[in-house]
């Protein structure tokens, strides 16, 4: 079985490309009993993937306790390393499994007002199954690095581990990993992306937000506490998936934190490998959720928060250049996941942050050729940040139609951005005046035409409509 | 406003996120018009059949499954009760100011009603309560009335 890819909010199974695991096929030896308990496993774990919510969790957990057996199988018999760390990777990823659905099935259990309380169990649950994946995953990089020579220390992995020391600056020698290591540090990565969602979920605060508005001490306290651990989260997550993409300094920090941004005298960094675009699309919907959370926390400053943007930004971007579909890459799934998150974000970033980034598109030189999908032409200068972004956005997930225009899910998303886009809409002074006197005029003519013209205090009654019409919009403060 | 879902709607016209979208564009046009002096009836009847077509689709229509709410779950914005509630509720709202109050009674009885008929307890009058606007607390009053009808 192999995982599921970190999927942004709002979008289910679509990026296409999964993390491998090179290290399965040193397996097929002879039915060992490990082996054969291995298989039983993963036919488990299939058929708990095809259940029904009426059947609860119960498939998935016979499968990880398959699985537990193939593991401790595998130890006894002196099986080889390489088949236990196949076991240990096996029996993570069903255990990640595992909490996904204890999760969905929660979410979709029938009442009135659906189950509340059942939710947050359900989260405290998944929380203790991640953990336990991640102590797994932990075992299984233990087991192969011991054979296989590479880096022996705890990369991160374990459900308390401390982050991961700096990637390689792009000169330096790295350890030999292989495939399968770059496939689990996505499943990490992964894994730990679930960990920050059902941490938040358990806390009652999905979406970061005090549930109680500040009303209620202990509950803005509990958030607080929810946002810290999940943000730390996806800072490890953060870790594992760009040295899965090949390490790159810039995008190891994922909050930024005791980091300085990207100049122009920092050396040019090397080209992510090619294969890389799986983990380099989940390292940008990990950065954006980050950015996302973190613009609800008061102690994260802006300068912070336009940090994450910029590489989730960066992020996506060389997700796109190194994506191909010969390869599996899904390249519709990964400009539907970017355009969405680039909108949700527009929303929740403050001015000042929305302002800066906009900027920063607005410096990038213009593409030598179209782009994919038929982009729309170049859009006068738009009044705010915010709104050029949820432009961006929406040409990116109108790139993403043009791909698969069947998929309604990426028209809906368009939508999504588009209706922001139109609520928070404000008109340009020059295009305000120019409506609000054609409009005046308009009804000069016909006020000059009734039969029974109103009287000139009526008229004036007018003006307080029009001007809030020519209202200019609202200028933001740049960043410190 | 619209312009993402109608284009979803173009491709599947069973796709209740998309009527969903178009029911809250229309909201927000309506509530526009309402601040502009108008009184925002013709949009507000539009957000009702949107939220309508929504609903039916995944209450009634085809791939929805009382026995499986798993399978709901595959419609992002009315996967889970509470959703399916809100948007009924949203639903009468748009009734009430299209000038529909006894539709919107309609819409919500048909609510309780399978909710009752799925075994499932009666909606909790705190609904009932937190309805300020007069029309719209006689439309959930007679909804709650027809519910407790159909459980005695």
């Amino acid at each position: 079985m192999t995982p599921k890819p970190y999927e942004p909010p709002g979008r289910r199974e679509k990026l296409g490309k999964k993390a491998k695991k090179g290290a399965t096929t040193a397996t097929a030896t002879t039915a060992a009993p490990w082996k054969a308990a291995l298989d039983e496993g993963l036919k488990l774990q299939q058929r708990a993937e095809r259940a029904k919510a009426g059947e609860g969790t119960e498939r998935n957990e016979e499968a990880c306790r398959a699985l537990l057996r193939a593991c401790e199988l595998a130890d006894e018999d002196g099986a080889g390393a390489i088949a236990a760390a196949t076991a240990h990777d096996h029996l993570a990823d069903s255990l990640v499994a595992w909490a996904g659905r204890v999760g969905d099935v929660a979410r979709a259990a029938h009442g009135p007002l659906g189950d509340p309380a059942g939710e947050i169990e359900a989260a405290s649950r998944a929380i203790a199954l991640l953990r336990d994946a991640l102590s797994h995953y932990a075992v299984a990089h233990a087991r192969s690095a011991a054979v296989l020579g590479g880096d022996s220390d705890d990369p991160g992995y374990g459900p308390d581990a401390p982050l991961p020391g700096p990637a390689p600056t792009p000169g330096q020698e790295r350890s030999p990993r292989g495939e399968a290591a770059d496939g689990r540090d996505v499943s990490v990565g992964n894994a730990l992306c679930a960990l920050a969602e059902a941490t938040l979920d358990a806390a009652g605060c999905p979406d970061g937000a005090d549930p109680s508005d500040g009303a209620d001490p202990s509950a803005t306290a509990a958030a607080a506490a929810a946002r810290a651990i999940a943000l730390a989260a996806l800072d490890r997550a953060a870790r594992v998936y760009a040295r899965a993409a090949g390490g790159e300094d810039r995008w190891t920090t994922a909050t930024g934190a005791g980091t300085p941004p990207p100049s122009s005298s920092s050396p040019p960094a090397a080209p992510p490998p090619d294969d890389a675009a799986p983990a380099l699309a989940n390292l940008g919907g990990c950065l954006a959720r980050a950015a996302a959370l973190g613009a609800r926390c008061p102690e994260l400053d802006p300068a912070s928060l336009l940090l994450l943007a910029r590489r989730a930004r960066a992020a996506w971007t060389a997700a796109c250049s190194v994506s191909e579909q010969e390869r599996g890459d899904d390249l519709p799934a990964l400009l539907h996941d970017w355009g969405s998150g680039w909108g949700q974000l527009a929303m929740d970033l403050p001015d000042a942050v929305t302002d800066a980034l906009a900027a920063d598109a607005q410096e990038l030189p213009p593409p030598e050729e179209p782009g994919v999908g038929a982009a729309p032409a170049p859009l006068p200068p738009p009044p705010s940040g915010r709104a050029a972004l949820l432009r961006e956005a929406a040409r990116t997930l109108a790139d993403a139609a043009a791909f698969h225009r069947g998929d309604a899910e990426t028209h809906c998303a368009r939508g999504d951005v588009l209706a922001a886009l139109a609520e928070g809409k404000s008109l340009s002074p020059s295009l305000s005046l120019l409506l609000g006197l054609s409009l005046f005029l308009s009804l000069t003519l016909i006020v000059c035409r009734l039969p029974d013209p109103p009287t000139p205090s009526a008229c004036l009654s007018f003006f307080p409509q029009l001007r809030r019409i020519l209202r200019p919009p609202p200028s933001h403060a740049p960043i410190p | 406003m619209t312009e993402g879902y109608n284009a979803a709607l173009r491709v599947d016209r069973r796709c209740a996120d998309g009527w969903i979208g178009r029911a809250e564009a229309a909201w927000a046009a309506s509530e526009a018009a309402r601040a502009a002096g108008n009184d925002g009836t013709a949009e507000a009847a539009d957000a009702a059949r949107a939220y309508d077509a929504a609903l039916s689709i995944v209450e009634g229509g085809a791939g929805y499954d009382p026995a499986d709410p798993w399978r709901n779950a595959d419609w992002s914005r009315l996967g889970r009760p509470r959703d399916r509630r809100d948007a009924a509720h949203n639903a009468a709202c748009a009734r009430v100011r299209a000038g529909d109050p006894a539709g919107a009674a309609a819409r919500l009885a048909a609510v309780a009603r399978a909710e009752v008929a799925a075994g499932l307890p009666l909606p909790p009058p705190s609904l009932v309560d937190a309805a300020a606007d007069a029309d719209l607390g006689q439309a959930f009053a007679a909804a709650a009335a027809a519910a407790a009808g159909l459980s005695a």
